[in-house]
């Protein structure tokens, strides 16, 4: 009940950011009402963020523990059952049948508890990580043009994946024609019937923001394609050609994350196979910004960038001495990963 | 009333029953001929009017310089450059046979390890020879000649023959040569590849030696490719057929109905243009189809073979005789190094002249296209033996599953690739 009282209480100031605590405050100040300085502005939306993924995290534990408890009960009932089995006696059968009854619909609530639980966390964790990119981009507005999710020029038509998830030819394998959906590549009026393999379409419900929260929720992290020149259209995905990325890297409180190690992984999950190209990170443009290079794609699809960060550790201590107000998940971070799914 | 929503699904599942009809219905024979401006978009894709000009070389400052492509010509047909004075590269890389040897594994001083892919498009290819271990035409041209089944020729000797043959050609083009003296003084034999002797006599050598010997024997490569960026190919049959679409409106007899069938299927159903695509109909890149082994004692690791040789070679775009900066080299900067793709994985050949320049795959395994379509329509997993390979090897390719009529159709298409040999064209001749 307290959590969701508190859930409410932070949904409310979320939804009017401006809102009721702004207009108490005024209204007890003698001077007029100063709108809040962008600055002041992210720290509160930021602080908002952490406190709801907190929530997140702690409706997650409890949905973890809903179905450890199921768990535990099913074994409980299938003990029953067998020594049910067992029995001869029909008392002790009927002793047994009320004792399962019970089981089962305890099994049922915990089941049913940990899967609303689960759902209730997930949209938190997705509804606090909006909050953190409206955050971040009150904070980093300069070093963010886009916050779209990444797009490849289209300027040339799509060629189909060339492999696919199978690696030995069985007969039982599914062949080409089944696999297969033959349509316009562009929906237009194309008689060609150029392949698109199905099951290597990315789920629908994928998300493919360019601003993610990392594994272990030490940092948050945007990215985009890096041009020097003031051209928007150049900041889509090239097909096939080398070209840099910018990676702003923060902890939760927005603030930049400097000097770390960033290793990169890539692959298709619908294919078996990785990056063309080992993409590297080398230098920060400023603190916290970093320059992604050797990037490459060789076709469209569903791609995963993965970033492998390992902070350096006395920059991070550092940190913690200067920033002793920092929240305990932030002053010591460790290896940690920040995913993003790209649909080009 | 409907609304606009409801008129635009009503259009789309118009759209989705034309697609479906299309694709469940055999095309009637007038159908089949006819296509829509975004099939010609599409295909125009693949025509050689779609070109893009040669790629930079930054690396190679004469790449577009016409003296070092005459002087690459002429160092292309010389058989001088070889160990028995018998050998050049139009040996294995015959104008006449769109520069391949029509080999299995290609016959110069000993027998190649694997089949002579044809030079024409080569300039486009980030990666050269088929496990890329070559990242530049330039250096790419170095490895045959040193080779002891190929040329055969060390690096010393190579550029005393070029001071005997070729002082003005070169000094035009590459400044002057050391004097007479530094090529009289130099061993008989001597470069850091090749055998015991070879090696030790470079090793000999003081570094102003090595390093004089080596500047000119780059700019021997750096010739070659100079002029091998010259070498264009006439427009083939389905390049005619791709510009006639486009000025009759959509259909064009230039192809038969067979051929045209097959287009279809290259490019739809039989999945070729995934790795065939472009105006070269290559997309440059390496796959394993799991064509056989030559020798299953001996495998070859193909492109996880190629880049540990690259990443040791003495003249990427990144080494002391690049005429490139490092930011000019993203491809080797950014090499991919590790993956289990890597394994067994070969460069996807350019589908140009096709039909011309049997036998097929990187060690000739097959002897003509009926071979390598009957392998794409049913093919064996790559072999696999733990003890040669680091891991499994990749496999990247579905069995086609096609009618016999379809595989000739496929065929018939590819003929349409071949290009009236330009046998006039004077980069096509012995100079």
């Amino acid at each position: 009940m307290a959590l969701l009282l508190a859930l409410a209480l932070a949904l409310t100031t979320i939804i009017s950011p401006s809102g009721s605590n702004a207009a108490a405050r005024a209204s007890t100040d003698t001077e007029p009402a100063q709108p809040p300085t962008a600055a002041a502005e992210a720290t509160r939306i930021l602080q908002n963020a952490t406190a709801l993924l907190d929530t997140a995290n702690q409706t997650q534990s409890r949905s973890r523990q809903s179905i450890l408890d199921a768990n535990k009960t099913r074994r409980q009932l299938k003990k029953l059952q067998a020594k049910k089995r067992r029995t001869n006696d029909s008392a002790v059968r009927q002793v047994l049948s009320e004792q399962t009854t019970v089981l089962t619909t305890r099994l049922k609530q915990e089941q049913q508890q940990g899967a609303e639980l689960r759902i209730e966390s997930t949209r938190l964790r997705q509804r606090a990580k909006k909050l953190l990119e409206q955050g971040i981009y009150q904070k980093w507005r300069s070093w963010i043009n886009s916050r779209e999710p990444l797009v490849m020029d289209d300027s040339r038509s799509l060629f189909m994946a060339h492999n696919t998830r199978i690696r030995s030819v069985h007969p039982n394998m599914p062949t080409l024609e089944a696999n297969t959906a033959t349509a316009p590549a562009d929906g237009s009026s194309m008689s060609l019937q150029i392949p698109t393999l199905k099951a290597q379409n990315a789920p629908p419900d994928l998300n493919i923001d360019s601003f993610q929260l990392s594994r272990e929720q030490n940092y948050f992290a945007h990215i985009e394609v890096h041009t020097t020149t003031s051209d928007r259209a150049a900041e889509t995905v090239p097909l096939n050609k080398i070209h840099q990325w910018r990676l702003l890297l923060t902890d939760m409180d927005g603030a930049a994350v400097s000097g770390a190690k960033i290793e990169i992984a890539g692959h298709m999950p619908g294919h078996v196979h990785g990056l063309p190209t080992q993409p590297v990170v080398n230098r920060e443009i400023e603190p916290g910004v970093y320059l992604v290079e050797g990037v490459k794609f060789q076709m469209k699809g569903w791609w995963v960038m993965k970033f492998h960060i390992t902070p350096e550790k006395k920059l991070t201590a550092e940190n913690a001495i200067s920033n002793p107000g920092s929240t305990a998940t932030t002053a010591f971070p460790y290896l940690d990963t920040v995913t993003f799914n790209l649909v080009l | 009333m409907p609304t606009d929503q409801f008129k635009t699904s009503l259009l789309s599942f118009a759209l989705l029953f034309c697609t479906l009809s299309v694709s469940m219905l055999s095309f009637a024979t007038g159908d089949m001929a006819k296509f829509t401006e975004a099939d010609k978009q599409f295909l125009k894709q693949f025509s050689l009017q779609s070109l893009p000009p040669l790629p930079a070389a930054p690396d190679n400052s004469v790449a577009d310089n016409l003296q070092a492509a005459k002087l690459g010509q002429k160092l292309f047909f010389d058989p001088r450059l070889s160990a028995n004075g018998a050998i050049a590269c139009s040996t294995c890389h015959q104008p006449q046979l769109y520069f391949t040897d029509g080999l299995a594994l290609s016959q110069a001083l000993g027998t190649t390890r694997r089949s002579a892919p044809s030079v024409l498009g080569a300039a486009w290819s980030p990666w050269l020879f088929w496990d890329g271990r070559k990242d530049s035409l330039w250096s790419q041209a170095l490895g045959p000649l040193e080779s002891s089944d190929e040329h055969g020729i060390s690096r010393v000797q190579l550029v005393k023959k070029i001071a005997l043959h070729y002082p003005e050609q070169y000094q035009q083009v590459f400044g002057s040569l050391p004097p007479q003296h530094f090529f009289k003084n130099l061993p008989a034999i001597g470069s850091p590849q090749g055998d015991a002797s070879s090696r030790a006599n470079w090793r000999a050598l003081s570094a102003d030696e090595r390093e004089d010997v080596n500047r000119i024997f780059s700019n021997v490569g750096k010739a070659l490719m100079a002029y091998q960026r010259r070498l264009k190919l006439p427009p083939a049959r389905f390049d005619t057929f791709v510009s006639d679409l486009f000025a009759s409106g959509g259909d064009s007899e230039v192809l038969n109905l067979d051929e045209i069938a097959g287009m279809r299927l290259f490019m739809g159903r039989a999945n070729c243009a995934s790795c065939h695509n472009g105006p070269w109909f290559t997309n440059h890149e390496f796959h394993n189809i799991g064509a056989p082994e030559r020798n299953r004692n001996q495998v070859d690791l193909g492109r996880f073979e190629g880049v540990a040789t690259l990443v040791k070679d003495e003249f990427t775009c990144l080494s002391q005789w690049s005429d490139a900066g490092p930011e000019d080299c993203a491809e080797m900067r950014f090499l991919k190094r590790q993956g289990q793709e890597l394994v067994g994985a070969f460069k996807t050949p350019t589908l140009r002249n096709i039909g011309a320049t049997a036998p097929y795959m990187q060690a000739g395994q097959y002897a003509n296209l009926e071979e390598v379509l009957s392998h794409y329509n049913l093919p064996k997993p790559p072999f696999y033996d733990p003890k040669q390979h680091p891991n499994r090897p990749h496999f990247d390719i579905l069995p086609l599953r096609l009618e016999q009529k379809e595989i000739e159709q496929i065929i018939a298409f590819l003929n349409t690739l071949t290009s009236p040999l330009p046998l006039h064209d004077q980069w096509w001749q012995q100079p």
